[in-house]
């Protein structure tokens, strides 16, 4: 008999347009001791109902229960006040405040004078097992230690529910290891703790309890013990999706060169390594995996690749050049929303923006909106990207279907290269093998693709040759059926001394 | 304009969306808010002077659109507003903030009277576009140092075009004080151009010269940039999202240069049309703010061409209307700064509770 729950979301239902539910008679019940999984597909509704317990939005119908009393949650303060916690997938800190400075701003004025001196905010820290210099400003602090700042700041409000959107996707393996370290930590301490993840391996290997959403409905909420990672994708997308499906090539030899870099150097800054005298060629028909620990050259590495820096010294030669010099190559950034889109101008112009001032799209300077038109109604149907017409604005989408805008368009430009950095960052199980599907019979349809990743486990699976970085240089290079141990040595620099 | 009919058939993708966009955002609910908003603080201002607002409605609405020649009177003072608005958004909308519209005008205004003033008069009609164009240069340079400045050294436009609008209006005060003050006179003004080279007046019995029209037109062509041309889009990206615009290859620095020629260009032309169509000579203050009421104008008016249409003709009856005002009610002529001021508080005021409300 499971112990009686925390807090419970009872048949919660919340509708941002008439008559389309985003979450549709929503019930779930949060235990202490317990880390919670929440997963559903891109646009499932998880951050929504995240957002409802937090008082950030209120419920159409249905309601909170907490220990049994109902409570209503107008604001987040309200529910700070009954002592739930949310780290936010955009963290919510003051980046020029130090981390001190940030928590004291957090606190509520009763706990404020205990947190008085720096030494008794380090002790604090260390006494949940997340030590952070509290001198630090907060700008200049990676991303994983920004996100402790952010439990800390749950934790000093006394949080007893600690809501977790997304966390793991700005984080590195070995982060995500110690993350999950400091929640079952603070799960054993008696705490209740949720977390929004599309990472089935962190799902089975540490949640105990998992509630998957469809389209707004729950479909199924138990314990994690004796369940694999597919059902849990049935759930999710109501049917069977392959996640070891062969991601092969044709078995050919490569082909001839498409880039190659020699010798290339870029100077070292705060957050990364830069590259240091690197070498790499990438042939027709291969993927190539560069794995490494993030800020060990890989920003640079396709930044160089996408022409948007030059190097210090050595060469970049692409077998095709835009008339500006840059090399001809499919990009899909990092970022998608500041680098991949313009998420203010329409899909179709999204889709064709590298292409806008070439015929049949323009002539002599002017647009012609219906080959634009007609155009990208081709490649969203191609891609299967889901919105009304092209006419929208990507910033409505879900994350898959921003992504697949991205890659539409990177396939699209006449270029025999594809490089790509982050593709499946923050994207459902199925739109991730759809992306890495696409990708990989790009490759096999001739095209190089260069993969930059910090997931080994995607790499591994596409790559036909892997190279790993290590502070700005490729320190090995193993076939793509390499071990993890191995690959996982040379990224720590392991076997380069 | 037959070409873009045919388009709507197919959709002008991106205008109709953003178009859109604003309005379920509530831009235009707003600003009528914000308008309406203001007219009746106005008349409840003057209610406490002890004027019947009605009376005081009535007057204005008279003054700004009961005769021909208020009509032209409106319009006349629509221009400067608008052109300075028009410089203010197009550089905007490629990212770069140039506050300087009232710098660039006045410079303008010093480029259309030098040759206006010293060109032999045998040019004849010459004399009208060559005074126009040579403000247009002289605003677009006055307009370029401040890219320059930004693309080279990463000097912050936003101070140095706020900056450079008072050394355009000391340089004109410089200039109608000394080398273009005629010999023998006190006045601050330079001497009265040719006659050639003033804008044709377009309706008998009013001050309406074709400025107005330049204005309007040029309103047209920029609409038509941004949502026509190859240019525009490339601007349009590069202000959204410069790094998404950088990485397939737009060619940033061209772009806000080429923008901020235009800005300058345009405020330019402005400067030039107050000398050649309105005062017919450089007076020191010619402008009563035109360049700060722009960037007002601008932003009230959504920065699209067609919406500072709109915000420029209402900041242009204001002006008309309060004239009307004082002159028939006796009513301090600051009542048109007012009245031309709280759209934007109401309009700041509003987004602002927006943006706290709609914090995510
Ligand atoms: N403020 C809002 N206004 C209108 N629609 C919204 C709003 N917030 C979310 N939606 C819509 O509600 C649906 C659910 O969004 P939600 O962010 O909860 O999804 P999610 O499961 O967190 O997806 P993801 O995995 O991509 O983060 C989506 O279709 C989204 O477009
Ligand atoms: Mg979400």
């Amino acid at each position: 008999m499971p112990p009686d729950p925390y807090l419970t979301l009872t048949a919660i239902t919340k509708a941002f347009t008439p008559g389309h539910p985003v979450l549709d008679n929503v019930t779930v019940a949060f235990r202490r001791g317990e880390i919670h999984a929440i997963l559903g597909e891109n646009g499932a509704g998880k951050s929504t109902l995240l957002n409802i317990l937090f008082g950030m939005y209120q419920p159409d119908m249905g309601g909170i229960l907490l220990e049994g009393r109902e409570v209503i949650h107008r604001s987040p303060a309200d529910a700070i006040a009954n002592r739930i916690g949310m780290v936010h997938q955009h963290f919510k800190l003051v980046p020029t405040f130090t981390v001190a400075e940030n928590l004291r701003l957090a606190a509520p004025p009763a706990i404020r004078p205990s947190l008085a001196r720096n030494a008794d905010i380090a002790r604090l820290a260390d006494s949940f097992g997340l030590s952070i210099d509290p001198k630090a400003i907060v700008s200049t602090l990676p991303l994983s230690l920004q996100q402790r700042v952010e439990i800390l700041k749950a934790l000093i409000n006394k949080a007893e529910l600690v809501l977790f959107d997304e966390p793991t996707t700005i984080l590195n393996p070995a982060e995500i290891a110690a993350f999950y370290k400091v929640l079952r930590q603070i799960a054993a301490a008696g705490r209740a703790v949720v977390v929004v993840t599309h990472h089935l391996n962190e799902v089975v290997d540490h949640a105990q309890h998992a509630s998957v959403i469809r389209r707004g409905k729950l479909i199924s909420s138990g314990p994690v013990a004796g369940r694999a990672r597919e059902d849990f994708v049935r759930d999710m997308v109501g049917h069977e999706v392959d996640l070891s499906a062969a991601l092969d090539g044709t078995g050919e030899a490569p082909g001839a060169v498409r880039l190659s870099l020699q010798n290339v150097s870029v100077a070292a800054t705060p957050s990364s390594s830069g590259l240091r005298d690197t070498s790499l060629t990438l042939r027709a028909g291969e993927v190539v995996g560069i794995a490494g620990v993030e800020g060990n050259g890989q920003r640079e590495l396709f930044e160089l690749v996408a022409g948007a820096l030059t190097p210090d010294s050595g060469t970049v030669e692409a077998g095709r050049s835009h008339a500006d010099g840059r090399p001809r190559v499919g990009l899909v950034p990092e970022d998608r929303h500041q680098e991949g889109l313009v998420l203010d101008l329409p899909i179709a112009v999204n889709l064709l923006l590298n292409k806008i001032d070439e015929a049949p799209y323009a002539r002599a300077g002017r647009l012609n909106h219906a080959a634009i038109t007609a155009r990208a109604e081709e490649m969203r149907a191609a891609s299967d990207v889901r919105s009304r017409n092209v006419h929208v604005t990507p910033r409505i989408l879900s994350g898959g279907n921003q992504q697949k805008i991205v890659l539409a368009r990177a396939m699209n430009e006449d270029a025999d290269i594809i490089a790509v950095y982050q593709p499946t960052r923050g994207l459902d199980v199925a739109a991730s093998e759809e992306i890495l599907r696409r990708l990989r019979d790009a490759a096999n349809g001739g095209r190089a693709v260069l993969f930059i990743s910090s997931n080994l486990d995607e790499i591994m699976r596409i790559s036909d040759r892997i190279i790993i970085f290590y502070a700005g240089r490729a320190v090995g290079e193993v076939n793509g059926r390499a071990s993890r141990e191995e690959i996982g040595a040379l990224m720590t620099g392991g076997a380069a001394h | 304009m037959t070409a873009t009919i045919t388009e709507t058939k197919t959709g002008w993708p991106d205008r109709i969306n953003e178009a859109a966009r604003k309005l379920t955002q509530g831009y235009a609910l707003v600003v009528i808010i914000a308008f309406a908003a203001s007219l009746a603080v106005g008349l409840l201002i003057l209610a406490a002077l002890g004027v019947s607002p009605w009376q005081a409605l009535s007057v204005m609405i008279n003054g700004a659109f009961g005769s021909r020649m208020a009509i032209g009177d409106t319009l006349v003072f629509m221009t400067p507003r608008l052109m300075t608005a028009l410089a203010a958004l197009i550089a905007i909308r490629c990212g770069f903030y140039n506050l300087g519209a009232e710098g660039q005008l006045q410079l303008g205004a010093v480029g259309a009277v030098l040759p206006a003033t010293m060109l032999p008069h045998s040019l004849g009609l010459l004399l009208l576009p060559i005074s126009l164009i040579s403000g247009a240069i002289f605003g677009a340079l006055w307009g370029l140092i401040p890219a320059v400045l930004k693309l080279w050294r990463g000097a912050n436009e936003i101070i140095v075009t706020l900056m450079m609008n008072f050394i355009g209006i000391y340089f004109v005060k410089y200039l109608v004080e000394g080398p273009l003050q005629p010999a023998g006179s006190n006045f601050n003004m330079s001497a009265k151009i040719a006659n050639a080279a003033q804008l044709p007046l377009l309706l008998p019995g009013t001050r309406l010269h074709l400025g107005a029209v330049i204005a309007v037109v040029t309103a047209a062509l920029l609409w038509f940039l941004l949502y026509h041309s190859t240019f525009g889009i490339r601007l349009r990206a590069a202000g959204l999202s410069p790094r998404a615009a950088r990485l397939q290859g737009m060619p940033l620095s061209r772009l806000i240069l080429s923008s901020m020629l235009i800005s300058g260009a345009i405020a330019g032309v402005g400067g030039a049309i107050e000398v050649l169509g309105v005062q017919y000579r450089l007076i020191e203050g010619f402008s009563s703010d035109f360049g700060f009421d722009g960037l007002a104008v601008a932003l009230l008016g959504g920065l699209e061409p067609l919406g500072a249409v709109i915000v420029a003709l209402y900041f242009g009856a204001i002006n008309s209307g309060t004239i009307a005002l004082q002159s028939v009610l006796s009513i301090p002529s600051a009542m048109a700064m007012i009245m031309s001021g709280l759209p934007i508080l109401f309009l700041a005021t509003i987004q602002g509770f927006r943006l706290v409300k709609g914090r995510k």
